[in-house]
């Protein structure tokens, strides 16, 4: 019979011993992967700034050009309401290109809450800055009699702006479940950081 | 390639060809499928990499590439989830061989390592981590490190473990 006290080292041989395929990643692997991480956000970030950029032109183009004031005005403050955007886009994208602090037991959950508070947030850096402009614009839109069902427009743009902020609640939603959920897992305490 | 991109490589390399065994069984233990564990294995090594230039030995290397690895495998079976959570459960309820079996009379090495393989895969995460790391031979002081569990906490799971451990390969139920 073996010795109890032996066991330890029996069964901590016997795990260590598996025979195992060396593994080492070559430096061109973590180069392409490192590359496709850096690829991804670049083409989000072009994608988006490429939109923002398409904004300052239409409506530059509509405040030199237009005749009302109010579409005037409201084209210079869709330029504002953009660059704010803009700028609060570069910096949150920013933070993203760094590398998760993987030493740190709730990076996981710290992804996740980023993402989380970035969604919550949107209507205030992402919809806000364009509410004035669009509204100043589209009084200007009005009194030029330039549309014929102008309330079908309204509501659609409302309808949209109500879509947009609903879906981004509940994907709010979802992501607190997995942060819930993840820490109950891994038994992280609300104030561990 | 940058001197600190050229140390960073160093280190990995010495990482890798030191703790490369440890963090392939590693894989096995949180994942039980074999492709989806070479793609476990390649993202703790990725992970790996990318955060030894943030290493300034400030602890042995040892418990940071463990530490580094257990946290991006837990976020992975989170990420995944492919494993049954609702099926985990605590050291004390996991099943292993019969207890009592002498480990002499176990069919080698292959059976052992195959049943506490199946054991580990049932557990929390919590204790997944810690029982990986004393299998791997590290004392309860440096899986708290790793694990960044209180020192008594890792005490305690690591005293069930061996009785539980005992029990299976001892010389029968203790009391």
């Amino acid at each position: 019979m073996t010795d109890a006290r032996n066991y330890e080292k029996t069964v901590q041989a016997a795990w260590q011993a598996e025979p195992a395929e060396e593994f080492m990643l070559k430096e061109s692997e973590m180069h392409a992967q490192l590359t496709k991480f850096q690829r991804q956000i670049k083409w989000r970030n072009i994608l988006e700034y490429a939109a923002g950029a398409a904004v300052l032109v239409v409506f530059g183009a509509y405040a030199i050009n237009l005749e009302s004031i109010w579409m005037k005005i409201g084209s210079l403050l869709l330029i504002i309401g953009t660059v704010f955007l803009l700028t609060n886009l570069h910096f949150r994208a920013g933070r993203r290109e760094a590398p998760p602090d993987f030493e740190s037991r709730s990076f996981y959950i710290s992804e996740l809450e980023r993402q989380r508070d970035a969604l919550k947030s949107v209507w205030l850096w992402y919809v806000a800055p364009l509410v004035p402009g669009l509204i100043v614009f589209r009084i200007g839109v009005h009194l030029s009699e330039l549309q014929s069902h102008p309330y079908v427009f309204d509501a659609v743009g409302v309808g949209i702006l109500g879509l947009v902020l609903w879906l981004n609640a509940r994907a709010v939603k979802r992501l607190q479940r997995k942060i819930d959920e993840a820490r109950q897992l891994l038994e992280i305490d609300d104030g561990e950081a | 390639m940058t001197e600190g991109g050229a140390k960073t490589e160093e280190l990995y390399r010495r990482a890798a060809g030191e703790f490369g065994a440890g963090l392939a069984r590693l894989a096995g233990v949180y994942e039980s499928n074999p492709e989806r564990q070479r793609d476990l294995l390649q993202e703790v090594h990725l992970a790996l990499w990318r955060s030894l230039d943030r290493f300034k030995g400030e602890c042995s290397l040892r418990t940071w590439v463990y530490r580094i690895a257990h946290n991006v495998a837990a976020s992975h079976v989170l990420r995944e989830r492919r494993a049954q959570i609702g099926n985990w459960v605590e050291l004390e309820e996991a099943a292993l061989m019969p207890d009592g079996q002498d480990v002499e009379t176990q069919v080698g090495e292959d059976r052992i390592r195959q049943r506490l393989l199946e054991m580990i895969q049932q557990l929390r995460l919590p204790d997944r981590q810690i029982m990986h790391l004393y299998l791997e031979g590290c004392d309860a002081a440096t899986i708290a490190e790793i694990t960044q569990f209180s020192p008594a906490n890792v005490a305690t799971k690591i005293h069930r473990l061996k009785a539980r451990l005992a029990r299976a390969f001892g010389e029968g139920d203790a009391p």
